[in-house]
């Protein structure tokens, strides 16, 4: 996988068999762990700063991870935070993020899911300069007229694909997983038994790549989809 | 703490002491009343006759100032004579003692205010109320009045007053005992319930009459409690029932690919098993989400939302799926419709119900989905789902002898059951042709 850009991370969770699986993950993964058992030890180091992410687990010893990351965030430390959960409750995703989280993962999941979303936190673009055109090679989607061009061919898509390929290309190079575009794209929050993501990804792919030659959107196996312009 | 005899579990009711404290109050109202009847009329009229006796003996002290003893003697004689009810005394005593005029004999030693008897001519006792006064040249005056008047007065009015006060304190130890028992009563009733309830009888339910009282009204609000406590043990029931029959298979299948693996690594059967996992922790995720939502804690979240927006959404997502199976997927949603729930809940309804559609509708047939103020319709041609198994497929894992051998928990239409209730959407399944059509009514 080429995730080149090495990612410093706090993980904050009192389990020491999921920390230490979730640790060495990442660090194969060419990322800096540092580890913390508890709410406190976890604010102390989210405070000293220098992290890209912060990965906190609700229920935690002294602090929990709610009032953890409000305390980091009244601290005025905007590190974005993913919040790993053994409770799927529909509410409490929109706690996790009016605490000040910036996404949320319900255990058990999947190894590639949490990385791919530490990546997208970790590589988010600073939100000061808004895009008007994102482009992947040949392809290029004009934000403003609400057109996507190939080789300076006009692609028609619907407004569900277009909104599908825009995720993508906002995270370009970066891995998209299922959830990740069921969440973001048609606000699933839930997984269905049948596979529309993959319905919707090769339909837009087929508009997309065919008669060009060259792939743009790519299936990494076992995580999700990745648009890039090297095959 | 030790038990009383039930027989004298009302004194210890709240309504008994509060009757008890009634009872004091009126009591003390009843004396008080009393006490100003008696100032006014006993008081008064033994206030009357001392004032007689000071105005008398003023007068007849002036008459002795004026012409001497033998004035008073005359005088007394005088009104002796025009007394014809007999109730007023005199003496006039000379300095050693003896009487010179009056109808009185003894001279009292001291001076001032007394109370005597005196001897009528009947041979009765009268009392008789004293004012004795020294003469300035020696001897004594004193003059009285007859209180028998008074005295009678004041026996009537203690008879009553003792009369009234029974009255009041016998209604009212008899009204609060019986209020006190009655209130005992309903009261160990509801106990004696709640008791069976806590014993484990949760159909147990307190006796509500048709009337309105505050008991009434607490009876209907703890069997509502119960009731909700009953569906919640029930509920809690099934799922633990269906965890135990449901979850074997897998679990049982997800062993042998792992002794398969034990016995020969390989990556096939490492991932087979690693998919059944899987497919268990689903299971378990919808599981614990129905619950949830059954539990109806969600409630709280409820936002107003566009219904209209979830439906064209869920639509949008299924279109792919359903054209690959030659599908046709008719939408037709008025725009605009509001709602307020959970939006999550509601889209995985939504999404749940058009999911079954597409794959259990005909492969090249219509699935539709409509959209009104009214209700949400959707419709598919395939099997259908016989009239006698329809209250049963929302049951969790139930599924029909047709799809066992497609893959799917049967949990789908337990949430979708689930999520409607949460809502107060009712759910109803209808024949569409040979398909079937989920009717969901969204107007309570």
């Amino acid at each position: 996988m080429m995730e080149a850009a090495r990612v410093r991370i706090l993980l904050v969770e009192d389990d020491a068999e999921t920390a230490a699986y979730v640790a060495r993950g990442l660090e194969e993964a060419g990322h800096v762990v540092d580890r913390a058992a508890d709410g406190q030890d976890g604010l102390f180091l989210a405070t000293g700063g220098g992290h890209d992410v912060l990965v906190v687990d609700r229920m935690l010893p002294k602090l929990d991870g709610l009032s953890m990351v409000r305390a980091v965030r009244a601290a005025g430390i905007a590190t974005p935070a993913i919040f790993l959960t053994a409770r799927a409750g529909v509410g409490d995703r929109v706690e996790g993020l009016e605490a000040g989280g910036d996404d949320y993962l319900a255990k058990p999941f999947a190894f590639a899911e949490l990385l791919a979303r530490i990546n997208a936190l970790a590589r988010r673009p600073p939100l000061q300069q808004e895009v008007t055109v994102l482009r992947v090679a040949d392809l290029e989607m004009d934000l403003i007229r609400r057109t996507v061009t190939r080789a300076g061919q006009r692609i028609e898509l619907q407004p569900r694909e277009f909104r599908l390929l825009e995720f993508l290309m906002r995270r370009e190079g970066q891995v998209v997983t299922r959830t990740m575009l069921l969440e973001g794209v048609w606000d699933f929050h839930f997984d269905p038994r049948t596979s529309v993501v993959e319905t919707h990804v090769s339909r837009l792919r087929a508009k997309l790549d065919r008669g060009f030659g060259r792939d743009l959107i790519h299936t990494v196996r076992g995580a999700g989809y990745v648009i890039r312009a090297d095959g | 703490m030790a038990e009383p005899h039930p027989r004298w579990a009302f004194a210890r009711t709240t309504a008994f002491r509060v009757t008890l404290w009634h009872l004091l109050l009126t009591l003390a109202g009843t004396a008080l009343t009393g006490g100003v009847a008696w100032w006014t009329t006993a008081g008064y009229a033994a206030r009357q006759a001392a004032q007689e006796i000071e105005r008398g003996m003023g007068v007849l002290l002036q008459s002795g100032a004026l012409s001497g003893p033998r004035g008073i003697a005359l005088s007394i004689e005088a009104r002796l004579a025009a007394d014809r009810s007999g109730t007023e005394f005199y003496l006039l005593a000379a300095p050693d003692g003896q009487r010179v005029a009056g109808n009185l004999s003894g001279v009292p030693r001291d001076a001032g205010w007394r109370e005597a008897t005196v001897r009528q001519p009947d041979g009765s006792d009268a009392p008789v109320l004293v004012l004795a006064a020294p003469l300035p040249g020696g001897g004594a005056l004193v003059v009285g009045r007859d209180l028998s008047a008074v005295r009678a007065l004041e026996q009537r009015l203690l008879g009553a007053a003792l009369w009234v006060g029974g009255v009041v304190l016998l209604l009212g130890l008899g009204g609060g005992l019986l209020i006190g028992r009655s209130v005992a009563r309903r009261a160990a009733g509801m106990e004696r319930a709640l008791a069976a309830v806590e014993a484990g009888d949760l159909a147990q339910r307190l006796a509500e009459r048709a009337g309105g009282d505050e008991f009434d009204r607490l009876a209907r609000r703890i069997n509502a409690t119960l009731d909700r406590l009953q569906a919640l043990m029930a509920a809690l029931r099934e799922v633990t029932d269906d965890i135990a029959h449901d979850l074997r298979t897998p679990l049982t299948r997800l062993r042998q690919r792992l002794e398969a693996a034990a016995r020969a690594p390989a990556a096939e059967a490492i991932a087979a098993a690693q998919a059944e996992a899987d497919a268990l922790l689903d299971i378990f995720a919808a599981l614990l989400r129905i619950a949830q939502v059954e539990a109806g804690t969600q409630r709280a979240g409820f936002a107003p939302l566009d219904l209209s927006a979830i439906a064209q959404s869920v639509a949008e997502v299924y279109a792919p799926a359903a054209e690959e199976r030659g599908q046709v997927l008719d939408v037709s949603i008025m725009p605009g419709v509001a709602f307020t729930g959970d939006a999550a809940l509601l889209t995985q309804m939504l999404a749940n119900l058009v999911e079954n559609a597409v794959r259990h509708g005909r492969a090249g047939g219509r699935v539709a989905l409509s959209l009104t103020p009214r209700d949400i319709v959707v419709e598919d041609d395939g099997p259908g789902i016989p009239e006698a198994e329809r209250e049963r497929v929302f049951r969790r894992f139930h599924r029909l002898d047709a799809a066992r051998a497609t893959p799917g928990s049967g949990l789908g239409l337990a949430l979708v059951r689930a999520v409607a209730g949460l809502h107060g959407i009712t759910v109803a399944l209808e024949d569409a042709g040979s398909g079937l059509r989920v009717r969901l009514g969204l107007a309570a």
